[in-house]
């Protein structure tokens, strides 16, 4: 029994010492099906897959924020679409009647958020991290600050004031006021700078994708940190921005046919969709089902009568359905409604002509009025029109407005934020009798339940 | 001593007329004086007459002498022992020599060694048992491994050895001799042994609270999960069924709800620990079904159906803070200890018991029949003015309305059978006892068709002590498998397809699907898809136990628990109606932990108190390993249980880990079993909280006071055989809460779809690590009686718990990133409270004839007390503070408008809840001779859902959808103006004024009716062949039974049954059962 006495003893003690170690014993790490910050910013590889499941994201879902929503419903918002046949949450878009409740603005506002906190988790997970080579950190660093960047410009130009949660402390961010709309444009900036610095000229391919623009380069901030300075009315600083897209050699303004097309010559930056069903939500929502469907968004006769006889873009980027003498348009830039991979059509979120159309306003309000007229001609030109005869810096004005509203109509929601960033929302959209215009409808309610969680915030006036 | 005295009368009195002779000779060594003195006698021929105190203090002898006469020998003999002689001729007169002192005296009387052990049944030593020596000499107490010893100067004794819970016993022992002495538990209720945490002690010395039902209670219900035989039986302990379908989940809460939750309007389960053999079940009671759907519903299946309650010897809960503190963060909400049978010593014994049974489902949900439901239809058209014609009525307009099938009894009315078998082998020796035993269960359910449940069980046990009894090795091991057959959904909805619905099958003997161009959901495709479900669990106790010292003993024991669910679910082309393809889902739930807990023990006795000690500590380890496969595309059923065969397959995996440590030291201090004390502390850690906010610190104080064992109460009040108040208080902890919630976590996104042929990532979980656990403070105050020689028990509980810190999970804005549910802990606190009272009487005890009554009841109270901050929180709209977590916030129902034959209501309030107001059992047991009655009745009485809720909300009546057919009770419709009907007119029009007036019913407080019942759970009879009988079998022991569960149902609540209160889940099963139980 003295050996079962000492095996028990030194059980005893082994058990003691493990007692010591109580600690570390309740300290686990993460599942195994599941990755813990330290893990996924410990590779090149793992890193790059936080980016891509923050586009995965984006696209996961049709009609959602950064896809094709901010083409419906500021579509509907402003003078371009109406919608037929929905449930009442949507036609208060296009009639600009939105209650703080709308299930439609409270998923714009969440799904912003969510991307916000995957690029700060991003950020602040390689900030931290040694682990990740230079190239590939500057690489993704540069697409988080862009992305993040273009959540919050989407934000503010839909909500006005917004929290501006640039961590991943949960305490800190659910307490976030609004802040003023200036002082996350003086955030979007400096991010968009250092963006457009560290991301690669080059896109980002992988061997099955060996040609695609699916993953912001350089000139993705560019084009986007000029459209900033140029909401921002910093016409200088907007106008060499759009000149460096310009002028980087890789893009062309392709053929109407083919600017909404995967292999785009004027794409910059396109988000590639991953469901199995669809291809982009423009073409899924926009299409009619069947050629006898009505379709869900018609466009509307403002938009209608803007177009130029001769137009390239009416014949090329409309659809229409006629039934017994009634006629409906409807948006057909992208030309696929269904489809599983491999895709036909990307989501198109920056295009050369942008650049184009930003350089000739800040030229325009620079009093360059020839080298505006030429970049406005280059638009023109390629849907077939004549030059343009503006003769003055206001009708010159004028006439790029109005080219911006038929090249970008339903697209990305640019009619809605032109009008209110040039104040002619009330002028343009107070004289339309089927609006229910008021000055307050400019901007979108904060949702009901984010008051009730954030005591912090604020309505907007009129809601 | 008395025994001596007569034996040295007897020989002062004898004449012994043998002559003088000079030649005597004897050799003594150490022979006590007396024994030489008869030697004398014998060989002289003289007679010693004396006073037996000359022996006081005589000394054994030791003299070899030869030729002396008798006077030389008187001489060298005497002297040294102090005696005096006179020889009158044939006599000796011994008296003591006055001036002779024992102080000289240079060797002590001799004393006998009186050794033993003293053990009970099992062989288990028994510390601290007195043994007396009768005459009241000398009394010690038994040694940690149950040893005694004892000198005295007397050759024999009588000893009498009592223990606290056991028979006291009375052995006559001689000088030298070691012997065991077995002890049998006491038949007092009151001294039966009770488990505490990490050791043992009885009710009557219990400071703690803890309900027991033992094995016999178990072994009259035929029931395949333990859980089931809870139901009434223990106060405190509510037990609820999900539904009637074998393996179905079994909602367990002791003392109420305490959490408040993981979502607005989701209370958590609240489950308690759960431990088998010192093994913490890993499942808990949590369902093993990962499959989207099964026809165990939402509840899923019970882990626990894989035990067999035919190798369980008893289940306790504990419940006040003494008794559960020691279980720490884990028994906040209760602890269930589940002991499984051990061996006894003794020549092998073989056992076995078969029985077999019926059962059919208990349900008072009338359907409508044809005529009725034909007559409902029309009279909803009519209401919402519309023609019957093919668009509104198709259903009466292309199927025949005079066909009627009762789809209740087609579809629900079959006899579910249970064959059960369970036998064991036990035995064994002083030193080693073991019992195995197998069982086997089979039963089937009341849906048509091949289903059922399955389980093959082993168990063992195996017991042993080296022989000196300081070492000791307790092996435990329990196996089983079990199979589970049933469709993917449950019939019961499937029973309220239309009366007149088409025949089930086509003139060619197909499965028929249409009639006359509209399309039916044929309830045979529905039983083609069929769910399977096979677990497997092994639970592995090692305890071994050293003893050091008397006083001082170490043992550890090392814990396995390995549970296997794996499950599949298929679609198979034979119950699809318009899809081409077949699809199939798999599920696994593996759940893997370990445990170990070392610990010191001390035990000493004190002057009349009995101290003892214990130090130990817990490791636990748990995994668990999910994964749910969904398969299809399959086009043809042979391969719908390959993965590979189909052309789609999606699949997800969960494998969460838990871990826990504890260092835990309890002291019981019992003072002349009057005043007792027990004090417990401990230190937890727990996987499931962030850095440094692992450990918290809990403990608890019990004591009684047995007042009855006061002289003055013994004195004065007669009738009053025990009285014990006791008291105690202590905080416990949560971590209920799920694993890794502080970790910020990233998932796969490739379920969504994979961009740029890229994996995605996307966060899933907030870094969140400040929250740790939640506390639970309990108080109780308990007073035990037992009068009339204990014939009448009675005991009344009154408790307090409130639990504070609770971890709440709460909805954040979603600029956060996450508008999701976060875990925090809230300063809100919720309070249980209650009245828990017991009766135990034997009314009357004979040798014959004997009844005894149990009786118990509960009166529960739960309250939100506080939580800060409420209304502006996502809980304000579920909340109310000062009423229970159940109740609920409703509409006010006016009952139906007389004129417009509609519901009304009026705004929302505060406006009842779903708890108990009291509930327990009344047991009344018979014997005679070998016969035995035991009547169990539970009760409770509620408020319960109102069934027509469910109707309305999943069908109104007048709709038709695919199952559109409704109880008999909306019947009582509104027909037409000036009507008081208790329900609105019918409607068929989703978009009438009836139907959008269903929400002031559905919404409104009408969601409570009376649900209360009283239950005949269980009813045994059983008979116990005699002796004479059993000779002629050869058996030891034959037994035959009869059994009913669920016999009979007293409750005002109609529509379903008031225990699942869901019409459209399947109800608790009725059944009958009989047996015969062998031991030859």
């Amino acid at each position: 029994m003295i050996s079962m006495r000492s095996i028990c003893i030194f059980f005893l003690l082994a058990c003691i010492i493990q007692l010591s170690a109580c600690k570390k014993f309740v300290e686990l790490p993460a599942p195994q099906e599941q990755l813990s910050s330290a893990t996924v910013f410990a590779d090149d590889k793992v890193a790059t897959s936080a980016i891509t499941g923050l586009y995965t994201q984006i696209m996961a879902n049709n009609n959602s924020f950064l896809n094709g929503a901010i083409s419906v419903y500021a579509g509907l918002s402003s003078d371009e679409l109406t919608g037929t046949t929905l449930p009442p949450f949507i036609p208060a878009f296009a009639t600009n009647s939105l209650t703080n409740d709308n299930p439609v603005v409270s998923s714009l506002w969440t799904n912003a958020y969510t991307y916000i906190y995957q690029t700060n988790a991003i950020l602040d997970g390689l900030r931290r991290s040694d682990k990740v080579s230079k190239p590939v950190k500057d690489q993704l660093q540069g697409e988080a600050l862009f992305v993040r960047a273009l959540c919050y410009f989407y934000l503010v130009n839909l909500f006005g004031n917004v929290p501006l949660p640039l961590t991943t402390d949960y305490e800190v961010n659910a307490t976030l006021p609004r802040v003023a709309t200036d002082s996350i444009y003086n955030r979007i900036i400096p991010d968009l700078v250092s963006a457009e610095n560290i991301l690669s000229a080059d896109y980002v391919v992988t061997s099955d994708f060996p040609a695609d623009r699916v993953r912001p380069n350089k000139w993705a901030a560019a084009i986007l940190l000029s459209r900033v300075y140029l909401y921002q009315r910093k016409w200088g600083s907007a106008e060499s921005e759009a000149a460096e897209v310009i002028d980087a050699g890789i893009y062309s303004l392709d053929t109407v046919p083919n600017v909404f097309t995967k292999a785009s010559k004027e794409a910059i930056w396109q988000l590639m969709p991953v469901s199995s069903t669809s291809n982009t939500s423009e073409g899924n929502c926009f299409i009619p089902a069947t050629p006898a469907t009505l379709p869900t968004y018609s466009l509307t006769a403002q938009l209608l009568k803007a177009f130029e006889p001769s137009d390239r873009r009416r014949s090329g980027w409309l659809g229409s359905w006629s039934s017994g003498g009634d006629t409906n348009y409807y948006p057909y830039k992208y030309k696929v409604r269904e489809g599983a991979p491999p895709y036909a059509e990307y989501n198109l979120v920056f295009r050369l002509a942008e650049a184009y159309l930003i350089r000739s306003e800040a030229r325009a309000w620079q009093n360059d009025l020839r080298r505006a007229q030429d970049d406005l001609d280059s638009i023109r030109s390629r849907a077939g029109l004549g030059k343009d005869s503006s003769t003055d810096q206001s009708s010159l004005l004028s006439a790029i407005a109005h080219e911006n509203q038929v090249e970008f109509f339903a697209e990305w929601g640019h009619r809605w934020l032109d009008l209110k960033r040039t104040n002619r929302a009330n002028a343009v959209l107070g004289s339309l009798s089927w609006k229910n215009w008021q000055p307050t409808d400019t901007l979108y309610p904060i949702p009901k339940e984010e008051l009730s969680s954030n005591h912090n915030l604020v309505q907007n006036p009129g809601y | 001593m008395k025994l001596t005295t007569i034996l040295l009368v007897a020989t002062c009195l004898q004449v012994n007329l043998k002559g003088f002779s000079q030649d005597l000779g004897f050799s003594w060594k150490n022979v006590p004086l007396i024994k030489v003195l008869s030697d004398i006698e014998k060989k002289s021929g003289y007679v010693f007459f004396y006073d037996y105190i000359i022996f006081e203090h005589d000394r054994p002898v030791t003299l070899e002498i030869k030729n002396v006469s008798l006077r030389g020998l008187l001489d060298s003999l005497l002297k040294s022992q102090g005696l005096n002689y006179k020889i009158a001729e044939q006599t000796i007169f011994l008296t003591r020599n006055p001036l002779w002192t024992a102080h000289p005296v240079p060797s002590p009387p001799p004393e006998m060694t009186f050794k033993g052990r003293v053990t009970n049944e099992k062989g288990e030593p028994l510390a601290g048992a007195t043994a007396l020596v009768k005459g009241g000499i000398k009394a010690v107490r038994t040694e940690a491994d149950g040893s005694f010893e004892l000198k005295l100067a007397v050759p024999n004794i009588v000893l009498e050895v009592s223990y606290t819970g056991f028979i006291t016993r009375q052995i006559r022992m001689s000088g030298g001799q070691s012997l065991p002495v077995i002890l049998a538990i006491h038949v007092n209720p009151l001294d039966e042994t009770v488990v505490i945490a990490y050791g043992t002690t009885t009710k009557r010395l219990n400071t703690g609270d803890l309900a027991t039902v033992t094995s016999k209670d178990i072994g009259q219900q035929p029931v395949s999960n333990p859980l089931a035989a809870l139901e009434g039986r223990a106060p405190g302990v509510l037990v609820t069924q999900a539904n009637g379908f074998p393996g179905s989940a079994f909602k367990i809460q002791v003392r109420g709800q305490s959490s408040i939750g993981s979502a607005p309007g989701i209370l958590p389960p609240d489950n308690p620990l759960f431990i088998i053999d010192g093994v913490p079940f890993a499942p808990d009671n949590n369902s093993l079904q990962i499959i989207a759907t099964s026809a165990l519903g939402l509840q899923g299946r019970s882990p626990f159906n894989s035990l067999n309650p035919g190798d369980i010897e008893k289940i306790e809960i504990l419940k006040d803070a003494d008794a559960t503190a020691i279980y720490g963060s884990r028994g906040a909400n209760g602890v269930v200890l589940i002991t499984t049978r051990t061996g006894k010593p003794g020549k092998i014994k073989f056992d076995a018991q078969i029985w077999s049974g019926v059962s059919s489902a208990l349900s008072n949900t009338r359907l409508l029949n044809t005529k009725q439901y034909v007559t409902m239809r029309e009279e909803a058209l009519r209401n919402d003015g519309l023609l019957i014609d093919e668009a509104n009525a198709p259903e009466l307009v292309l199927w025949d309305t005079t066909r009627y099938t009762d789809f209740k009894k087609l579809l629900t009315g079959n006899a579910a059978h249970q064959t059960d078998v369970h036998a064991s082998a036990s035995g064994g020796n002083a030193n080693t006892t073991f019992i195995l035993s197998g069982g086997y269960h089979y039963e089937s359910t009341v849906i048509p068709g091949d289903f059922g449940d399955k389980k093959e069980t082993v168990h063992f046990n195996f017991n042993h002590y080296s022989d000196d009894h300081k070492f000791k090795m307790t092996l435990t091991a329990l196996y089983s498998t079990d199979h589970n057959k049933l469709v993917t959904q449950d019939m019961t909805i499937n029973t309220f397809l239309n009366p007149n619905a088409p025949k089930l099958y086509d003139p060619s003997g197909n499965i028929n699907y249409i009639e006359n161009g509209l399309p039916f959901a044929n309830p045979l495709f529905q039983l083609n898809r069929k769910y399977s479900a096979t677990t497997d669990n092994l639970i592995g106790n090692l305890r071994l136990g050293y003893q050091v010292s008397p006083n001082f003993s170490i043992l550890s024991s090392f814990g396995y628990n390995s549970l296997q669910s794996s499950e599949v679910a298929i679609k198979p082309l034979s119950s699809q109606i318009y899809s081409t393809t077949a699809s199939s889902e798999f599920g696994t739930n593996d759940f893997k932990g370990w445990i170990i807990e070392p610990q010191i023990e001390y035990h000493s006795s004190p002057g009349k108190g009995k101290l003892s000690l214990l130090l130990g500590g817990t490791f636990q380890s748990q995994n668990n390993n999910a994964s749910d496969i969904n398969a299809s595309g399959f086009t043809s059923d042979a391969l719908i249980y390959s993965i590979s065969a189909a052309t789609t397959v999606t699949a997800s995996n969960y494998n969460p880990q838990y871990r826990y440590a504890a260092i835990f030291g309890r002291m019981n201090y019992d003072l002349s079993d009057k005043y007792i004390i027990n004090l417990s502390g401990r230190r937890d850690g727990s996987s499931r909280f962030g850095p440094g906010r692992q450990f918290g610190n809990f403990g608890a104080a019990g004591g009684a006071w047995l007042f009855s064992n006061e002289k003055p109460v013994k004195d004065k009040f007669k009738f009053l055989s025990y009285g014990k108040l006791r008291a105690s208080y202590g905080i416990t902890g949560n971590d209920q809460i799920g694993d890794y919630l502080f970790l910020d976590t990233w998932t796969s996104t490739d379920n969504q779809g994979v961009y740029q042929g890229i994996s995605g990532l996307r966060p899933t979980r907030l870094y969140n690590p400040d929250f740790n656990w939640e506390v639970t403070k309990k108080i109780e105050g308990a007073l035990e009686l037992g009068l009339n020689k204990d014939k009448l028990l009675f005991t009344a509980v009154v408790y307090r718990h409130r639990t504070g810190n609770q971890l709440i999970a709460y909805k954040l804005p979603a600029q956060t990133g996450f508008s999701s549910l976060a875990t925090k802990n809230f300063p809100a606190v919720v309070q249980n409270t209650g009245w828990e009272i017991s009766l135990l009487s034997k009314n009357i005890v004979s040798d014959k004839f004997s009844w005894t009554t149990t009786f118990t009841i509960t009166l529960p109270r739960n309250k939100l007390l506080a939580f800060p901050g409420l209304e502006s929180s996502s809980y304000s709209g579920t909340l109310t503070i000062g009423k229970s977590l159940t109740s609920k916030r409703t509409l006010h129902y006016l009952g139906v408008d007389p004129a417009t034959g509609l519901f009304r209501a009026e705004d929302y309030r505060p406006s009842g809840n779903y708890d108990p107001d009291y509930y327990g059992g009344l047991r009344n047991s018979f014997t005679y001779k070998g016969l035995e009655l035991d009547l169990f009745f539970d009760y409770r009485r509620q408020k319960a859902q109102n069934p027509l809720i469910l109707i309305y909300n999943n069908n109104p009546p007048g709709v038709y959808i695919g199952n559109s057919n409704q109880p008999v009770s909306v019947l009582a419709r509104w027909q037409k103006p000036g009507d008081k009907a208790d329900l609105q007119q019918y409607s068929s029009n989703p978009g009438s004024a009836a139907y959008n007036a269903i929400s002031n019913f559905t919404s409104s407080d009408a969601i409570f009716v009376d649900g209360s019942f009283i239950r005949l759970r269980t009813a045994s009879l059983s008979y116990s062949f005699q002796k004479n009988t059993l000779k002629k079998f050869h058996a030891e022991r034959l037994r035959i039974f009869l059994q009913g569960q669920n016999l009979l149902t007293i409750s005002p609540y109609k529509g379903a049954d008031p225990e699942t209160q869901n019409p459209l889940a399947l109800a608790p099963l009725r059944a009958f059962a009989a047996g015969i139980q062998i031991t030859p």
